[in-house]
């Protein structure tokens, strides 16, 4: 099975655009499986936020699929073509990577 | 409860599967409330940084902007966890890599008893589960005891729906049905809790149960498959009683100290040896600060060419496959040879790090991480190949009986020529 997936890349004053990637996967894999094959087989360059993997505990790697927002980690790839992009509503990082950490815990000037 | 390998009931739990969940859920509640301590994310430190062999603090690179940050420090505390992610089948968050071993090394300390990699025997293999710790059948274990059967249906570890084994030994039964050819299909065992009935399951696990349907699996209708994790580190860097390095005011805790747990740690201690040794290192590391003055910030250290023909991301999981293969549970003088001329070679692409080229450089964070787990997967290897003998974690099929003029630590520096290990 192949998953197309369509990645919103760049970082803020980038020109940025979209990337399309075609990940094969197994049922059951997810959407993170799939960003970390990119990033295997194609383009270690590929910005993603993810710390546990398979818990669902860190809750870092929020983004949004097709326009709703998900953990990478839990969502299943499908056999068609998935929309990836950065929360919309957290300050932009780079590729899917938004700031979202407490305004305290983040590096003070 | 009383955990396999105990000898009388003295492990506390929260809800079975909830206990680190809820002890982090608490240490950060306290840590909140406590307006001294500021917390700050998103820092990757890279080296610590030394004023007359002191520690002083630590130079760091703020991933989200890539800028270097100097840390002036009066007392530091490594508290970075242990190494598993180094092994391709493992319970391992993204920072697991060792770096605080290779941190504390490239400082001058020593590290201890960095054979011993514990493997944590039912971890989940299939089918794919998301959103579930994967050492989540120890609870169930516990509570349901459950049938590890092999190809054949039969109960290989004698156990008879008790959860009584050890982990090494667990560990090593397994391998042994899956080389004998009486694994599961994806190369492990079954665990199956078919006894147990719907009511039975849910007065247990509730919610887990749902979980697992949301998931496709139904217990009472099918067993899973399940094999050995890298789960857990023995060795470490090596500290006094007081929780201090060789490196003055440089201390360590929790899974990053070896040497607390000997060659198989029981179930049931990581958590309270990260709380009683963590407790005790914040004590003596903020004793130590209360009478010394701020030491100045160093400079942060000057970034290395880049010369980039390598996907770190690959390479990573190159090494992850190789050290689950050569240096994981079951290891012979060949295998661990050949890990050893893998990891050499690995020495020059991690030596080109250069500094991130922008805001969440992923690939310089690949590359740092890649040079700190290339560095202690050979302190692994070469720890490893030296101990000729067999001792709890580490097992050599070349050498399966345990000797006593074994029954010692192995030590091991980094100097200008490399590491070295003393016994
Ligand atoms: S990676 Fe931790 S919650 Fe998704």
């Amino acid at each position: 099975m192949k998953a197309r997936l369509k990645v919103r890349r760049g970082a803020p004053g980038e020109a940025g655009g979209y990337e399309h990637y075609e990940v094969p996967f197994e049922q059951g894999q997810t959407v993170l499986d799939g960003l970390r094959w990119i990033r295997v087989h194609h383009d270690p360059t590929l910005a993603i936020r993810f710390s546990c993997i398979n818990a669902n505990a860190c809750k870092e790697c929020m983004i949004q699929v097709d326009g709703k927002t998900v953990y990478a980690c839990t969502t299943r790839l499908a056999e068609r073509e998935m929309t990836l992009e950065p929360l919309p509503n957290k300050p932009l990082v780079r590729d899917l990577v938004t700031e979202i950490a407490p305004p305290d815990e983040r590096l003070s000037e | 409860m009383q955990a396999p390998g105990h000898d009388r009931p003295r492990c506390v739990y929260v809800d079975f599967v909830n206990t680190g969940p809820a002890v982090s859920k608490t240490l950060r509640a306290q840590l909140q409330r406590t307006s001294e301590v500021r917390r700050t994310g998103d820092l990757l430190v890279t080296e610590l940084a030394l004023a007359d062999g002191a520690c002083v603090g630590a130079h760091a690179v703020h991933i989200a902007t890539g800028r270097t940050i100097a840390i002036a420090s009066k007392a530091t505390i490594v508290a970075t966890g242990g190494l598993t992610r180094l092994y391709a089948r493992n319970s391992a968050s993204l920072n697991m890599g060792g770096d605080g071993y290779a941190l504390a090394l490239a400082a001058g300390a020593e590290l201890v008893d960095m054979e011993f990699v514990q493997y944590f025997p039912i971890g989940h293999l299939a089918p794919r589960l998301v959103g579930m710790d994967p050492i989540m059948w120890d609870p169930f274990r516990y509570k349901l005891g459950g049938k590890l059967v092999n190809a054949e249906q039969r109960e290989f570890l004698g156990e008879e729906g008790r959860y009584a084994t050890a982990r090494d030994h667990a560990t090593r039964a397994i391998l042994e049905e899956v080389a004998q050819g009486r694994g599961s299909p994806h190369g492990g065992v079954w665990l199956s809790f078919q006894h147990c009935s719907e009511t039975e399951l849910r007065a247990a696990f509730g919610p887990i149960i749902d979980r697992l349907k949301a998931n496709g699996i139904d217990l009472t209708r099918q067993a899973i498959e399940v094999a050995p994790i890298a789960h857990y580190h023995m060795g470490g860097i090596r500290v006094d009683a007081n929780m201090r390095t060789a490196v003055p005011h440089l201390f360590a805790a929790g899974e990053a100290v070896g040497g607390a747990n000997g060659a198989n740690r029981l179930s049931g201690n990581a958590i309270t040896e990260a709380l009683v040794f963590g407790r005790r290192a914040g004590e003596r590391a903020a004793a130590l600060a209360a009478r010394t003055p701020m030491p100045p910030a160093v400079g942060a250290a000057p970034a290395r060419a880049a010369k980039r023909d390598i996907n770190p991301a690959a390479e990573i999981v190159r090494l992850q496959a190789l050290m689950n293969e050569h240096v994981g549970p079951l290891r012979t003088q060949a295998g661990l040879e050949h890990a050893l001329r893998h990891i050499a070679a690995l020495a020059e692409p991690c030596a080109a790090l250069r500094s991130p080229r922008g805001a969440f450089d992923a690939e310089w964070v690949d590359v740092h991480d890649l040079a700190s787990m290339r560095l202690v997967a050979e302190c692994i290897a070469r720890a490893a190949l030296a101990r000729i003998e067999s001792r709890g974690a580490h097992q050599r099929a070349d050498f399966p009986a345990t000797s006593p003029s074994w029954e010692r630590h192995q030590r091991i520096r980094l100097g200008e020529r490399g590491l070295s290990i003393e016994s």
